[in-house]
Parts: structure tokens; sequence; C-alpha cells
């Protein structure tokens, strides 16, 4: 569960970063890349707690 | 800026909060004895703790700032990176090396040198400017609301409330961060240390939508955008002082004043193995204070470019028209992991006046009167002078501590002077402190200095009084009793 939740965590930074860098190039609209930066906005914070918080109690 | 942190955070680096236990237990933190070595921290704890903590709700107040104060691309930009150089070097040769001798708190090197009374005029000080700034934030997080509800907001001229809406949006936005900060500070203190690499992440993207939409398709063209289209140098916007690169360096350096000259990190850097992990401080500060504000900034570039006649500063609807949604709640996260450390700080320094009173009532009647000045947007729209006239204020106790560290000892007199006498109150740095603010603040309105550039002088002045002072004191003190 919690190497899921990394994974979900990695891949919501990625695509945070993604949605502009592809913009910029040129290749989706903005109203696209504003919709990959909110869905990875709510993936971010639905995982990211599941490993974090655990992580912070080793 | 900068999210401060509580105490328990502080003590421990992010990824490391208390058990309940510990958490009421004050020994665990050291508050008044020196780190012992085995609670040393090591290098990692403060690059993840500044890198994170200094991306905070009011960059995206600050940089559009700059642009609206009529900054150039070159003055901007290395007026940035020297500031913040400036600032690093401050942490490391200023702040690192007495924390990492003494080992102490902030509050206890001062209660040492200064006596219990003078602190607890410090933590008023201190109260009195986290209340006003976590004011800011709240007015930050409200910006967000009237994207949706479409209230008219405040312009970058305006002093007083823009209409009911606002009032409204700002008192609901405040009540809800102060029950939260009295309520629930340890859940959202959590939940900042979650946000805090996305928020990073949105600050780029923030910076990499606007510069696409203010004309640049290669990288390779950023200084001819930057220097012809974003940041052409032309006058600044009514109210607004006119920003040269003297501007820039000397607000990068003294943004963080009263934490690194003015020595509030002791209380983090106490628990540093080295005192050169004050170079640290340049995670936050090149994340932080270049690139998020820098991002801000083209943010607002995107908002003149597109509509000329639209000045306002609106953290809110600037993100929104980057990043939508997640831009919005970029705006109401900084703004709240903000606001609410800040507002549990001002209730920890008001309760240390009245140690009776219960922190909850304290926390919640602070930032019910935060919530109350954020109604009012001059702090927010004059938040570069604000940040300023903090630094001035704290600074006096920095030097303070620095030449009774240093110099008082090589002198032939006595540091810790309250400590060895039992004096309550320090004459000596209390009217190095007062005579300090009252040279500063007469610089300023004479006009003879702007309030940017004024804490290099006195700082000097402090350590100049301070020493004389202590001189005249300590001759007719007298000395501790033989051990």
């Amino acid at each position: 569960m919690k190497r899921i939740a990394q994974i979900i965590s990695g891949l919501a930074l990625a695509a945070t970063l993604l949605a502009p860098v592809l913009f910029f190039a040129d290749k989706i609209e903005l109203p696209l890349a504003q919709e990959w930066m909110l869905g990875a906005a709510l993936a971010w914070f639905a995982a990211t707690p599941f490993w974090m918080e655990h992580k912070a109690s080793d | 800026m900068r999210k401060p942190l509580a105490p328990a955070i502080l003590a421990r680096g992010l990824r490391q909060p208390l058990t309940e236990t510990e958490h009421h237990d004050p020994v665990q933190e050291y508050e008044r004895e020196p780190v012992p070595p085995k609670a040393l921290l090591g290098l990692k704890n403060y690059v993840g703790q500044f890198a994170g903590e200094h991306v905070a709700g009011t960059e995206l107040m600050i940089g559009p700032l700059f642009l609206a104060c009529g900054v150039s691309a070159f003055d901007f930009v290395f007026g940035l990176l020297a500031g913040n150089l400036l600032a690093v070097l401050s942490w490391t040769f200023l702040t690192a090396p007495i924390a990492t001798r003494a080992r102490l708190t902030l509050y206890y090197q001062l209660e040492q040198i200064c006596g219990r009374r003078l602190v607890m005029l410090y933590n008023l000080a201190n109260g009195v400017m986290f209340t006003v700034l976590a004011g800011a934030m709240i007015t930050v997080s409200a910006t967000a609301l009237g994207v949706f509800f479409r209230f008219p907001m405040p312009q970058l001229t305006d002093t007083l409330p823009t209409g009911a809406g606002w009032v409204v949006a700002v008192l609901l936005t405040g009540v809800l961060f102060s029950v939260v900060a009295a309520y629930g500070y340890r859940f959202l203190s959590r939940f900042a240390n979650i946000a805090a690499p996305w928020l990073v992440l949105i600050f780029v993207a923030f910076g990499i939508i606007g510069l696409r939409q203010m004309g640049l398709k290669s990288p390779g063209d950023f200084w001819h955008v930057a220097s012809t289209v974003i940041w052409t140098g032309g006058a600044p916007q009514p109210g607004q002082v006119k920003f040269t690169f003297w501007h820039v360096m000397f607000f990068a350096w003294f943004c963080n004043m009263a934490w690194h000259i003015g020595m509030a990190d002791l209380s983090v850097l106490r628990f540093a193995r080295r005192s050169w992990y004050g170079l640290t401080s340049a995670a936050g500060m090149y994340i932080g204070h270049f690139m998020a504000w820098i991002a801000a900034s083209v943010l607002y570039a995107v908002q003149l470019h597109q509509e000329p006649s639209n000045t306002a500063v609106l953290p809110g609807p600037l993100a929104y028209r980057a990043c939508g949604l997640a831009g919005l709640l970029a705006v109401v996260t900084a703004g709240w992991t903000t606001a609410n450390p800040t507002l549990y700080r001002a209730g920890l320094a008001f309760q240390s006046l009245m140690p009776g009173a219960s922190r909850f009532r304290v926390t919640l009647i602070t930032g019910l009167i935060a919530s109350v000045t954020a109604v009012f947007p001059v702090v927010t729209m004059r938040l570069l002078g604000f940040v300023a006239l903090w630094g001035m204020i704290l600074m006096p106790m920095g030097a303070v501590i620095f030449m009774d560290f240093w110099v008082l000892p090589r002198l032939g007199l006595r540091s810790n002077f309250a400590a060895n006498t039992g004096a309550q109150f320090n004459w000596a740095a209390g009217l190095a402190w007062l005579l300090t603010m009252t040279f500063c603040t007469a610089l300023v309105l004479t006009g003879r200095t702007q309030i940017f550039f004024v804490s290099l002088p006195g700082w000097f002045v402090t350590s100049l009084l301070y020493v004389l002072l202590s001189k005249l004191l300590q001759c007719r003190a007298p000395q501790p009793a033989a051990a």
C-alpha cells in the first residue's frame, strides 16, 4: 500500500511539472494543462499522507 | 518570507514530529538548557526544512509587488541573486556560529542577556508583527474566494475595505484559520509538510505558463523577453516606490532579517552539528525568494499584458489565470499553511505575557484580531514596506546578542548580564533597542533613507550603543558573588 501511494505521489508531481512544460512546448492547450494539474494535485493530497506520515513515525 | 515553525517542529526537523508525551515535556525541547550532542541533527534536516518553509503565501504578493515597483530585469534578477547570497552568508556567519556554540533558543539566550521583562517586550513586538502578517495571509487566501463570488476586491492603492462581499470573505476565511490554529495546529502543520513539495512545483508551473503567455517560446530567449516585455523598468504603479538594484538586493537580504541578523534562527540552528549548516539556507532562498518571487512576478506581468488597466495585485485571480483550480488551491494552501503557524507563534508570544491564559483562547483572539486587520488591505498592498519594518524592529536584539557573545568578553565586560546579576531588565540592551528604533524612524521620516535600507546603519548603531551602555551599566552594577 505504501509503495503504491509513493508511486502515485511521484506520478502526481511529474504531472504537475509535465503539464506546464507541454503547454510551453505548444503540445497541449492551457485548459487541458490546468485539468492535468488539478488531477495531479488531488492525487498528491490523496496519496502522500499514506507514506509521508508513515515515514515520519518510523 | 517564511512560515514560522512551532518550537516542537523547530526542534526535531520536519520529518520527526514529537510524540504526545514529548510534546508536553518542555525538557525534551531543551528550551532552557544547551542542546546535548545526542540530539544534534544532520545536514539533510536543514536542507529540507529551509527549502519547504520559504515557499509561503507571502511570495504570491511579494513577487508581483516588485513589478508594481517598476523594477528592471537586470535589477530584479541580479538584485535577488546578490541579496539572497547576503542572506545565506548572514545565517552562516552571524547566526550559526553562535547557535552551534551556545546551543540555546533565542528566547533563553535573550533572557540571559536582557532579563525576563525585556524579553516580554520583545515578545510583544514579535506578537504584533506576527498578527499583522497573519492578517496579510488571510487577505491572500480570501482573494481566491473572489474568483468565484466576483465581489469587488482591493486595488493596489486601496487602504479600506472594498465592500460587504470582501469583508464577509475575509472574516469567514479569518475565523476558519483562527479556529484551526487554535484547535488543530498539529494537524495543519502535518498538512503543510505534505503540501510543501507540491507547492514548490506549482510555483515552477506558474513561471513556465506565465513565461509562455508572455511570448517566450524558447528558454534561450528568456533574457530578451524578460528585459523587453516583463520587467521593463518603467515608472512604478501609483503608491509604490521605484525599485532599483539596491532596493531588490537589500529587500532580499533583509526579508528574513529577524531570523538571521535578528537571531531568531538560533532556535533552529542550535541543533546543527556544524555551523556551516547555515549554508543550507540557500535552499530556501533560491527556491522561495528567487524562483518563487520571479514566478509570481511573471503572473502579474501576464495580467498587465492582457489587461493593462488591471493593476490589482490579487493572488487568487493571478494564480487562476495560469493554473486554474490547481492555482487557486495553491493560493489557499500557501496562505493557510503560512497563516496557521504565524497565528500560533503570535499566540505563544502573547501568552508569554499572560502565563495564566489558555493558549487556545489567546490564539483564537489573536486570529480574530488578525482577521479584522485583514479586512483593511493596506498592509498587504504595502507588504514590501511592512517586511522591511519588521526587520528594523527585531534586528536590534540580534545585534545585542552578537556583541554580547563576541565583543563584550574581549573588552573585559560580562556577557549574559541579566543571568549574572539577576536583573529583570538590562537597561543597556533596552536603551540600545529603543534608541536604535528612534534613530531609524527619524532617518526614514525625514527622508534621509528609505525603510528598505535603514536596518544596515541601524545594526551598527545598536552594536555601538550596546557596548557603550553595557560599559556604563556594568561599572555601576554590583559584581556577582564569587563562586
